[in-house]
């Protein structure tokens, strides 16, 4: 069991942020639409657990809606990074060394020589703020890391022998790809997966920090942050409680990501004992 | 008094006992040749006299060197003896130095650690070292880095490091494993005479009962952890006692008997004047492109029931030759034919008639896939695959005619051990019913004792499916067993065909005769237990 | 070498290429024109056309971006619609702050890694390495911005050792200026520090399992030793890969740490242009900062051959 503990620890944290987000749509403490003036800045106390912001609303419950941003984006994110990514890392590993390896692999280098955040501002900043275009600036950034990852396994499974027998064995290139090689990525994936959905976490914050994500009324965490800049010193709940959300978010899924590499792959397993 | 005393060591990771009483004793100018198949404990021994065993080790019993216990002594004592009074050798010359320095720095870094030299000093005297290792300046520079050297000069410049001080105890654990056999022969009389030059103590580690028969003095034989017998090498191969001696002396010697299938004179396969290159890096962009022929005008080819091996050593482009063969590789100029088809883009139709078994039982097998359908993957080349219970007898029937059991069919790969992998792997090429099979070192990974049992199995089977097949290997006993005739391949090139018997026996052409006598042989036995399979 | 340099070099050409095409694409391609933009909604058809014609908007995509990038060659980045005065001008002076500010940030970074890194990967497995890598793990999770407010409002609001915000400039002395750079460049250091040193730890512990290493070990090297002597040069391959992404992730950073502490960096000017929709200087902005960007991994490339011999001889 202590071999597992950061996988557990982590699974826990990312399950309560998961549970919250999806509770928030059944049920929050207070209608986040309704402002309160006479309640506001109020610190923790019975009637707000989390006290309320400069408005009087209700700051648990705008985390919890929050989080309903965050994990969408970042996990939409994913989604594109994996669903571009992996296919072309397979083509480009299938073709080894041929052209369509070159094309894949240079734009791949290409992408990764803009600042990530530097294009995902200027995404969201010329075709306008807003959650989907943050989707996407995030998720392009996502395809040459799962590109890369699945092409560098990929190329030293084609090396491997059952590869070789399944080329005898007169199958093509694209059924090995779906039938030998997805398949022994999977792990590596679902921890590389784990892990850009952290940063994407992160990336999403950022920019809903500097206005370019969801736009009001959606709550975001990164938007509260910035709206508790000016009051930090005298409020600072404001900025303590929203910081803290994302923080443990990223370190569950950091966590859980180190967890199931541990847990999954056994080579790794083994040079740890 | 001897050099060194071991006195029942036991050694212990976590749960798992890996030395069991282990006594032996060692002196000044022997050598002790320790043996025994993969698993055996024989590494994790060298490892204990040198005390850099993994952490999780646990240590009980006693190893006297020079009268003083190392079981018992700091780490700061022991970094003292290491490299000074106890040296050690590696196996795997190809990782053994340190990439990032020049093999100079590397050998004078002994110097520097142990007698305080100056730089320059140490830089005169590893000069010195390596010279006499067989790598004078002229042909070897020490400001050379470990990549620009071949396997053996690598393994030289280990033998440098570790006699750099002259030590009183020289633990050589497999050094020749990973080399070729004409390499293997000149670092074992390096290593031979450092031993009498020094008349430094010697510990040579290795599965190879040959080289240890060639080398050593005393031989101890290991088997799960525990000496099984010791004695000096002449008196234990006139009268070994131990069955586990005897089986793996057996085992090794094992000759096959292979049954005579009727050919006939048609090609099943034919090569003809086939090349494959590949393209070198480029040293500057506009450069003319410069290939590396691999292969470069073979030809050769397999009557139906005809058994033919192909012998070179590493990088001699016989692996490539089989990769061309099953249509994995392009060729550039000539033609493979299989019963008349062109092997090259191939149809499905042609491709069934061939199949492979590869050399590593690791790496030779998807592990997400259950037996049953790793095995039945080659049906993929028949337009009528039988599915549910046709398919399951296939399956079944092909794993008992390999050795296994029909209920193997549900494990995964990590269930089984390496000697009934390639057992898989035989059934797999076998289940469709190929014309011709080749294989690919396919017991070079193997123990002796289940290498025997393939090679058996292999014989076995060669009557009962009617093959044809390709024995690709560096092994020359192993391809004297099951081939009829063989080709001997050199930088891409066969320079010698013919019946294996003759060209074992009477080779013609110099590599060839450098081949055969490179070759550690075993000394032949007189109780007979050569003559046997094993039990 | 200098092959090796020479293919480095021609690659570091052609990805500028590549990447001034891009930018130029997206740029084009975004709705929005500036003219009618910096016109109003109310503007005429024929003002608006003219206002074209003197921004030169008005000819040929291609033209207009073989002028762009010609230009640049130069030296000369156009001039701005916003302001109608030269972006060199504004760029260069905004490349004072923001790039001092991610070279600090670096050189924090690694200042703090190193020692950490080398620390954990020699304690490995022991209890001091547990409680460093699990200080790593939650330094990585924090987002700089947010530890950028905490920051300000111990040492700026409540110890007054530094201010708040705002650069002083660099007329009054490098000391001057490197602390007012100082809360920022922490900042954005501390997260990327945490990574580093994970990266530094888990390369040496992957090279101290190399044979090398226990060849060294049977030649008498220390536990010790054999980290400094043998492990840590090999292990600096994935360590220089890091720092040459952590530099992008720098710059980028650069620019959200700029608006939390009100430095006049390019952070700043790119936000202003993008709401202006003065949109040559976003494309000049983000232009320097990919060249930054590339020629920083180029120096890297560079180093990795020096690390490694290997790759010095093009094998």
């Amino acid at each position: 069991m202590m071999k597992y503990r950061s996988l557990i620890a982590g699974a826990c944290l990312s399950l309560i942020v998961l549970i919250a987000a999806a509770f928030s749509f059944a049920w929050i403490p207070y209608d986040i639409t309704q402002l309160s003036i006479p309640d506001k800045l109020q610190t923790p106390n019975w009637n707000h657990w989390l006290g309320t912001d400069h408005f009087g609303r209700d700051i648990l419950s705008m985390i919890m809606v929050g989080a309903r941003t965050s994990l969408a984006v970042a996990l939409l994110a994913v989604g594109i990074g994996m669903g571009i990514g992996v296919p072309l890392g397979l083509a480009a590993a299938a073709g080894r060394g041929a052209f369509i390896d070159e094309v894949i692999m240079r734009t791949n280098d290409l992408i990764f020589a803009f600042p990530s955040l530097v294009i995902a501002i200027l995404i969201t900043a010329l075709f306008g703020a807003g959650a989907m275009n943050a989707i996407v600036a995030i998720g392009v950034f996502n395809i040459p890391v799962f590109a890369r990852v699945s092409r560098g396994a990929a190329l030293s499974l084609w090396q491997k022998e059952f590869i070789l027998a399944a080329r005898v064995s007169g199958k093509s290139k694209l059924r090995i790809s779906a039938e030998h090689i997805l398949p022994n990525l999977t792990n590596l994936l679902i921890v590389q997966g784990t892990i850009q959905f952290s940063l994407g976490i992160l990336a999403e914050a950022g920019l809903s920090y500097v206005g370019l994500g969801a736009q009001p009324p959606t709550p975001s965490w990164g938007r509260m942050l910035a709206d508790a800049q000016t009051m930090v010193s005298f409020a600072p709940h404001l900025a303590l409680i929203p910081g803290s959300a994302i923080i443990l978010t990223v370190l569950g899924l950091n966590l859980m990501g180190d967890g199931l590499r541990d847990a999954l792959d056994p080579k790794l397993r083994k040079s740890r004992q | 008094m001897s050099l060194l005393c071991v006195d029942r060591l036991n050694i212990k990771l976590g749960s798992v006992s890996v030395l069991k009483d282990v006594s032996f004793s060692l002196q000044q100018g022997e050598i002790l040749a320790i043996t025994g198949e993969s698993g055996s404990g024989k590494s994790m021994a060298a490892l204990a006299l040198m005390q850099l065993l993994p952490d999780i080790a646990k240590t009980d019993g006693h190893i006297l060197f020079q009268k003083e216990d190392v079981t018992t002594k700091t780490e700061k004592e022991l970094c003292k003896i290491r490299g000074s009074d106890i040296s050690m050798v590696f196996q795997e010359p190809m990782t053994a130095l340190n990439p990032v320095k020049t093999i100079g720095s590397q050998v004078s870094e002994t110097l520097i650690l142990h007698r305080n030299e100056t730089p320059r000093a140490a830089r005169d005297k590893a000069q010195n070292i390596l010279q006499k290792v067989g790598l004078p300046h002229s042909v070897v520079p020490m400001e050379r880095f470990p990549h620009e050297l071949s396997g053996g000069q690598r393994q030289r410049v280990v033998i440098a490091i570790a006699i750099a001080l002259t030590p009183s105890l020289l633990i050589a654990d497999e050094p020749t494993t990973a080399l070729d056999v004409t390499t293997q022969a000149q670092i074992l009389a390096l290593l031979k005479s450092l031993v009498k030059e020094t008349n430094m103590a010697m510990i040579l580690i290795t599965h190879d009962l040959a080289v240890v028969a060639n080398m050593a003095d005393n031989i101890a034989v290991m088997q799960h952890g525990q000496i099984v017998e010791m004695a000096p090498a002449k008196m234990l191969f006139s009268r070994m006692q131990h069955p586990y001696t005897k089986s793996l002396f057996a085992a090794s010697g094992h000759t096959v008997n292979l049954p005579n299938i009727a050919t006939n004179a048609d090609n099943l396969l034919k090569v003809t004047h086939v090349s494959r290159q590949y393209r070198l890096p480029r040293k500057h962009p506009f450069e003319v492109a410069r290939f590396a022929k691999v292969v470069s005008d073979v030809s050769f080819s397999i009557n139906h029931g005809e058994r033919l091996g192909l012998v070179g050593e590493s990088g001699c482009g016989k692996s490539t030759l089989a990769r061309t063969v099953l249509g994995l590789d392009p060729i550039e100029r000539g033609t493979i034919t299989l019963s008349g088809h062109d092997v090259q883009n191939a149809n499905t139709d042609v491709r069934r008639n061939i199949q492979v078994v590869f050399q590593d039982p690791y790496g030779s097998f998807n592990p997400r896939h259950k037996v049953s359908r790793l095995v039945f993957e080659p049906y993929h080349l028949l337009p009528n695959a039988p599915s549910g219970r046709e398919a399951n007898d296939k399956i079944s029937r092909v794993l008992e005619d390999v050795g296994l059991s029909s209920a193997d069919k549900d494990k995964y790969i990590h269930e089984f051990s390496g000697g009934q992998r390639q057992r898989i792997a035989i059934a797999r090429a076998l289940i469709i019913r190929p014309k011709l099979v080749i294989f690919d070192e396919a017991v070079s990974a193997l123990d002796v004792t289940v290498r025997a049992h393939i090679l058996d199995l292999i014989a076995e089977l060669t009557a009962e499916y009617g093959l044809s097949y390709l024995f690709i290997s560096h092994d020359l006993a192993v391809v004297r067993s099951v081939t009829d005739r063989c080709l001997v391949m050199k930088d891409g090139t066969i320079i010698e065909t013919g019946l294996t018997k003759d060209i074992l026996d009477n080779p013609t052409h110099d590599y060839t005769k450098k081949l055969i006598n490179a070759a550690p042989k075993l000394p032949i036995l007189h109780n007979g237990v050569n003559a046997h399979a094993p039990s | 070498m200098l092959q090796y340099a020479f293919k480095r070099a021609l690659s570091l050409c052609l990805s500028l290429c590549l990447a001034s095409v891009v930018i130029f694409a997206v740029v084009e391609i975004a709705p929005g024109d500036p003219a009618s933009f910096m016109l109003g909604i109310n503007a005429q058809p024929d003002t608006i056309a003219a206002l074209r014609a003197e921004l030169g908007l008005d000819q040929g995509k291609f033209v207009r971006y073989l002028e762009w990038t010609g230009g640049m060659l130069r030296g000369d980045f156009g001039t701005s619609y916003t302001y109608r005065s030269p972006i060199t001008d504004m760029v260069v002076e905004r490349m004072w702050v923001s790039l001092p500010l991610a070279l600090y940030a670096l050189a924090l970074s690694t200042l703090i890694a190193f020692p950490v890194g080398l620390y954990a990967a020699s304690k490995r497995g022991a209890p001091s390495d547990f409680a460093v890598m699990g200080v790593t793990q939650l330094g990585i999770a924090i987002p700089n911005f947010w530890f950028a407010m905490i920051l300000v409002v111990i040492f700026a609001i409540k110890l007054r050792w530094f201010s708040a915000g705002g650069f002083a400039g660099w007329d009054d002395g490098l000391f001057i200026g490197l602390k007012s750079l100082t809360l920022p460049a922490i900042s954005l250091a501390l997260p990327q520090a945490s990574i580093l040193s994970r990266v530094m730890r888990s390369a040496l512990i992957e090279t101290l399992s190399e044979d090398y290493i226990r060849t060294a070990r049977a030649k008498g090297v220390s536990r010790t030793a054999v980290l400094w002597r043998h492990a840590l040069r090999n292990a600096m391959i994935p360590v220089l890969t890091i720092i040459g992404l952590q530099f992008s992730f720098l710059m980028a950073g650069a620019i959200i740490i700029e608006q939390v502490f009100f430095l006049p960096g390019l952070g700043r000017l790119v936000f202003q242009a993008i709401t202006q929709r003065d949109l040559i200087v976003v494309e000049s902005v983000v232009m320097l900062l990919v060249f930054a960007v590339i020629s920083v991994n180029f120096f890297i490339d560079l180093t990795y051959a020096a690390v490694d011999p290997r790759l010095r001889h093009g094998s």
